[in-house]
């Protein structure tokens, strides 16, 4: 098993953090893991982007070429990574920014207001990014909710209960609205 | 204790395990997480932590603590490592051990941030003006970010040479599972050279300035010597699938890793494809590529993020027994799995020299 996802926004839409917590969740399921950033400039408004690649066998170059899952967070990620995502990959997108016709192929398109579900149903938009990991968690199989359950915990160990609580709520929302 | 963490973290942290006090660095992309890391962890330790002036300045803070007898390093890109060369032939010529890190850039001149390997002559060829050699480490993985930079200063105290881990961008930006030892003790070795404060014996002097020419050749036959038997003693590498192999990829770092797939890849079609990966690249590897000549060998493909830089190393120590490919890519261009498989296809196909 290897799953290869492309997770892409604006900076400070928790891209990194996203990709990161998918990486130790794989980590905590005995699996391995590559997590590779853009180091670069990127512009505000533009495509922060990382790659992870998760595997029960040796990884072997940690920047993807072909994705099994991009998860778009903006309009330009969309533009930008599509080409690098399999014709039948899972295009995850936060419909509360992406706008327009996704010209997507065969592939599987799961949209999801991002922004608004965490704003209704949570009450703040912060942890939009953990919403999505929810839904990807659920869709591909591939992670067991329990092994990213413990990373948030271990992730947010030192900012106390109520930001666990928020965030795993969060993964929870994520996998009921797909 | 096992951990995800950047490349650049864990050669920081396998400094402080190895007992590195000192770091002086200037920020450069793609290392900047090594004096990050360090300025936070080396007061933990009862440790200093400097960010100098320029590169000139950080190469010889180096001098002078190694000089001193500490274990100290300093890590940067590219540019920055050109920079350094002058103070780098000093350390050399005075014998001083120390570990320095060039993770690679794209280039030459200012380049960009992008994951390069070009940097390979300036650091096994010497880099800096004389007669002189790095004990060169090459690194796959953010674990051997970490294993690499412990071994560098065991291996750069005991023989006096300094001690350079050529790095790239991926390497150093990606995050991977790491073990970090957690009772390491670092190697004690003597350094009765050092300048600790004469009282009590006769003064030492560290410098690399000799107007006898005699005694200047004296001091180049000992540099060579030691050379020597780093090449007896520390050639370290990794063979994959190289017992049958007639098609033998060498690689290092990134490419490294994307041969291995390709390698895999060619292997499920039935070719007998194997990798070689020097993790010294001085003391390069010469004699096991020799006895994989008297093994299987037929065609070696060396593969760099340069334009054919180890390939001429390769071609030194095969010498026209068998034939020496180059497949390259530069100016921060990451090596194509797919063509690499199709490369290393074509030459099973083509079979033995014709």
């Amino acid at each position: 098993m290897t799953q290869k996802i492309i997770i892409s926004g604006f900076g400070g839409q928790g891209v990194l953090s996203a990709g990161l917590l998918i990486a130790e969740s794989a980590v905590e399921e005995g699996w391995n893991a590559t997590f590779f950033p853009s180091y670069g400039a990127e512009m505000r408004g533009g495509t922060a982007n990382c790659h992870v690649i998760i595997s029960d066998s040796e990884i072997a170059s940690p920047i993807i070429k072909c994705a099994d899952t991009l998860i778009a967070l903006n309009s330009p990620s969309v533009d930008k990574f599509l080409p690098f995502l399999k014709n039948d990959g899972l295009l995850l997108v936060n419909s509360s920014v992406v706008s327009g016709n996704l010209e997507a192929g065969a592939r599987k398109v799961v949209e999801l207001p991002l922004d608004s579900l965490a704003l209704e149903k949570l009450g703040n938009s912060k942890s939009a990014n953990v919403i999505i990991i929810g839904a990807f968690a659920k869709l591909t199989n591939v992670l067991k909710p329990e092994k990213i359950k413990s990373a948030i915990e271990k992730k947010f160990a030192s900012k106390g209960g109520k930001i666990i609580d928020m965030n795993l709520r969060a993964l929870e929302l994520g996998a009921v609205s797909v | 204790m096992r951990k995800l963490i950047k490349g650049n973290e864990a050669m920081a942290e396998g400094a402080v395990i190895a007992g590195c006090r000192y770091y002086f660095g200037y920020p450069i992309t793609p290392q900047n997480e090594v004096p990050a890391y360090m300025s936070k962890r080396l007061p933990e330790v009862g440790g200093v932590f400097v960010q100098a002036e320029s590169e000139l300045a950080s190469i010889n803070m180096v001098y002078g603590a190694s000089a001193a007898g500490a274990r100290v390093m300093t890590t940067t890109s590219s540019p920055g490592f050109s920079l350094m060369m002058e103070g780098v032939s000093y350390l050399a010529a005075s014998r001083l051990p120390c570990v320095l890190a060039n993770v690679q850039r794209g280039g030459p001149g200012l380049g960009n941030i992008a994951p390069a390997q070009g940097d390979y002559f300036q650091a096994v060829k010497g880099g800096g003006h004389g007669d002189y050699k790095l004990i060169v480490l090459a690194p796959a993985s953010p674990q051997e970010m970490m294993d690499l930079t412990i071994l560098a200063f065991e291996l750069s105290d005991k023989y006096r040479v300094p001690a350079l881990i050529l790095s790239d961008g991926i390497i150093g930006q990606m995050m991977e599972s790491v073990d970090i030892p957690e009772k390491y003790v670092p190697g004690k070795i003597d350094k009765p050279w050092a300048l600790t404060g004469a009282r009590g014996r006769s003064k030492n002097v560290v410098c690399s300035l000799f107007l006898d020419e005699n005694v200047m050749q004296n001091l180049n036959n000992t540099l060579q010597n030691t050379y020597e038997e780093l090449k007896k003693s520390e050639v370290r590498y990794e063979s994959f699938m190289t017992d049958d192999a007639e098609t033998v990829v060498v690689a290092f770092g990134t490419p490294s890793r994307i041969a291995k797939n390709a390698v895999l890849r060619a292997r499920a079609e039935g070719f007998k494809a194997g990798l070689l990966r020097p993790i010294t690249l001085y003391p390069f590897p010469e004699k096991v590529i020799s006895s994989l000549i008297e093994n299987n060998a037929k065609n070696f493909l060396v593969t760099e993020m340069n334009s054919g830089q180890m390939l001429e190393d390769v071609k030194l120590t095969v010498s026209g027994r068998a034939d020496v490919h180059f497949y390259g890519t530069t100016g921060g261009v990451i090596t194509d799995e797919d063509e690499m498989t199709d490369r290393i296809i074509a030459l099973c196909k083509g079979g033995s020299r014709g």
